[in-house]
């Protein structure tokens, strides 16, 4: 117990990153600190809210005797992402490995003192997603001792298995970047398919539960796969109901087995597993002939593009957007039947839609930009920007050209890209720990998704009123804004760069 | 005859893909010895130093670290041990004092003792006035020394260094330098891997010279060198061996 509690200590210690927030002498980052704080507040509230409204509308829709299991098979997806994002970090993607492996601690107490951590965000997870269902159930039910032990025991049992779980995925995710030499690339397809089929899942299935008896039948039709692909959903279920005691010592068998078989084999071969995933052979090629000789700026802007690549936290959070969303939006509904139906029934709005489509295509274009991030991303590397013998303005045009390579070259992109750097410059930061940090916590990224989102509803709104002239509106919207992406472009010319405060 | 602090037995170990890093290494530190680890880039000296640790398991042979096999017991070998790596990657968001009380509860150091050495090798090591600064401020240097600190706290009988000098300004150097002299007087020793063969010359007094995994020259600095300067030596012995 001494050596967990003492292992467990630097994770402990900066929970929320609080220790930081204390000792800090810099101002910024303390107020940076403080807010983080506040988001993180707000991811707290997300989860049970989106519990509250899947139980709620089970409940509306006379399922209320449904709503732990979906509450449990959701949690336990939740729970495995966190535990594969949680458990790739601690497990194997820690810094501290070597100076904690020289300590005077058993494999084991390491091993478990990155197990616990692991299990236990993944069981804050699923605990705040049931625990509205827990409730509606205990309301709708009633509270009995017996019940409530149940449901403390799912609660607690229910991200057992999604540990064990993420403990194998984390150590294939170790094993495939220590040796895919494009591994990025192929978690960036990953992410677009993961995120593909959930736009595409959340499309399809409430275009067949228009009303309450939909979603009646529609959690009727869903229950049997479920429980089929997610046995212990179906036990979870089965445990609430008299007599259901044998159905929780299954569930709690599927559940604590595997996470005590992972706790056991990371207890006697961490540092062998450790070594063996994350230490991948040497590359007996010689290196590869360069390319052609070319100008600064091409070599720039295939810089930026490899970096874009080459993060694939970067790329899904600022390009694949700009591709998944207007085939969400344009694409899937307009040839399903259900909505092929309604236009039929209504001419007029198949109009607005192809009149309106151009803006509704940059409003979502304009939510991600590469340029939010791209001149801070160059992190502890900026120095080479800075000693590099080119012109700030070569530099900028490199990451803007970035930016419209993969959304397509187009006038409004160009003013959404001009913002992201004018942002971005002006807000820049290189002492991040890492590209999450940058990427989804900076103020110039969600400063450029607010003003390219607001302008782009601006002309949208123009065109929408104008009726007959709408053409002339967007022509000469799109003038206006070719005039403002230069407004925003020029000023940054002489501005010099990579210059820290 | 006493038992050595550290004695490598045949030490061997390949990476995934077939290179031998270490090849049938052996080596035997004394209590007071300063021995100096010499060797090219990718010559095996941070693999030797990481399987000494108890960090890297190894294929062949055995460590022992004073008389104990650190594959057999390597929570006792680690209790006589300290080591840093060549990049100390330590808590950012920690302050150092937090790290230090760390390192003291972790390696059971008295309240008296932690207090007595954190304000000697503080003071020693010129950082006493930014202890109570987070890491993620500090300089690479300061976190260097910061590491050292945290390494002598519990008193070692056998410190392993990976390049600690890189990184120190030239008055840490000769720091560091008078602190590991009087630490070994004490009876422990200092095992250290290093590029600067004018810090190795004149602050050890044994050596080894490493290539591609394979020891080519061991013992007393003054016996290895010979009459030439342990540069002129080394040279010579990576272009021949």
């Amino acid at each position: 117990m001494r050596s967990l509690r003492l292992l467990l200590y630097p994770q402990r210690v900066n929970l929320l990153r609080l220790n930081e927030r204390k000792y800090t002498r810099d101002t910024r980052e303390k107020r940076r600190l403080t807010w983080m704080l506040l988001a993180y507040a707000m991811v707290v509230l997300v989860l049970p809210m989106y519990g509250f409204f899947l139980a709620q509308g089970l409940y509306e829709a006379g399922a209320a005797d449904a709503m732990v299991m979906y509450a449990c098979a959701l949690s336990a997806v939740l729970a495995l992402v966190f535990s594969v994002v949680s458990g790739y970090n601690a497990l194997f993607g820690r810094r501290d490995t070597d100076f904690v492996g020289a300590l005077p601690f058993s494999q084991q107490a390491v091993a478990l003192s990155r197990l616990i951590p692991m299990y236990l965000s993944a069981l804050l997870s699923a605990a705040l997603l049931m625990a509205p269902a827990i409730v509606f159930h205990l309301v709708v039910f009633g509270v009995t001792p017996g019940t409530v032990a149940v449901l403390v025991a799912l609660v607690l049992l229910t991200p057992m298995l999604p540990t064990a779980l993420g403990v194998l995925f984390s150590a294939a995710i170790a094993w495939i970047s220590a040796r895919f030499r494009h591994k990025s690339v192929l978690i960036s397809v990953l992410g677009v398919l993961a995120t593909g089929a959930l736009v595409l899942s959340a499309q399809l299935l409430p275009m067949r539960a228009t009303d309450m008896a939909g979603v009646r039948t529609l959690v009727e039709a869903v229950r049997q796969p479920l429980q089929a692909m997610y046995p212990p959903s179906a036990w979870a279920d089965a445990a609430l109901k008299p007599g259901g005691g044998v159905q929780l010592l299954w569930f709690a068998l599927v559940n604590a087995l595997p996470l005590g078989v992972a706790a056991l084999a990371l207890g006697r071969y961490y540092f062998a597993l450790h070594d063996r995933v994350t230490i991948a052979s040497r590359s007996k090629a010689g290196a590869r002939s360069t390319a052609a000789p070319g100008t600064a700026l091409r070599a720039l802007v295939v810089k930026e593009l490899r970096g874009l690549v080459g993060r694939p936290m970067y790329l899904m959070n600022s390009c694949v957007g700009m591709w998944l969303a207007p085939i969400m939006l344009f694409g899937l509904p307009l040839f399903l039947p259900d909505t092929q139906a309604m236009l039929a029934q209504e001419p007029g709005l198949l109009l607005l839609i192809k009149r309106l489509s151009p803006v509704l295509l940059s409003v979502f274009l304009s939510m991600w930009s590469t340029t939010a991030v791209a001149v801070s991303l160059e992190g502890a590397a900026a120095w080479l920007m800075c000693t590099c013998p080119v012109a700030s303005e070569t530099i900028y045009k490199s990451k803007l050209y970035a930016h419209l390579v993969p959304a397509l070259p187009a006038v409004t992109l160009s003013v959404i890209a001009g913002m992201g750097l004018r942002w971005d410059v002006r807000f820049r930061r290189f002492t991040f720990k890492n590209d999450t940090e940058m990427v989804k916590q900076s103020v110039q990224v969600l400063l450029t998704m607010l003003t390219g989102t607001a302008t782009l509803l601006v002309l949208g709104g123009l065109i929408y009123l104008s009726g007959a002239y709408a053409t002339w509106v967007a022509l000469g919207g799109a003038a206006a804004l070719a005039m403002l992406s230069i407004v925003l472009f020029r000023p940054l010319k002489n501005k010099p760069l990579y210059l820290v405060d | 005859m006493a038992t050595p602090i550290l004695d490598i037995r045949g030490l061997s170990k390949t990476f995934p893909g077939g290179i031998t890093a270490v090849n049938e290494l052996s080596l035997t530190i004394e209590g007071g010895d300063i021995y100096g680890f010499i060797g090219k880039n990718g010559a095996g000296k941070t693999t030797t130093l990481r399987a000494a640790a108890g960090i890297l398991r190894f294929d062949q042979g055995d460590i022992l670290v004073g008389g104990i096999s650190i594959k057999e017991d390597p929570v006792a070998c680690k209790r006589k041990i300290a080591y840093i790596p060549d990049n100390p990657d330590l808590y950012d968001y920690l302050t150092g004092a937090q790290y230090l009380a760390y390192l003291a509860d972790v390696f059971e150091v008295s309240a008296a003792d932690r207090q007595a050495r954190i304000a000697e090798y503080g003071e020693a090591l010129d950082m006493a006035d930014r202890l109570n600064d987070l890491i993620g401020s500090y300089s690479h240097g300061m976190k260097q020394k910061l590491a050292m600190m945290g390494g002598f706290l519990h008193a070692p009988r056998l410190f392993l260094m990976d390049e600690p000098f890189v990184g120190l300004d030239p008055e840490a150097v000769v720091r560091v330098r008078r602190i590991i002299r009087d630490f070994c007087q004490g009876g422990s020793a200092v095992f250290f891997s290093t590029h600067i063969l004018e810090v190795a010359e004149k602050l050890c007094n044994k050596v080894a010279m490493i290539k591609e995994g394979k020891l080519i020259a061991s013992g007393e600095t003054a016996q290895v060198r010979g009459d030439q300067t342990l540069e002129d030596f080394f040279l010579e012995v990576m272009e021949h061996a």
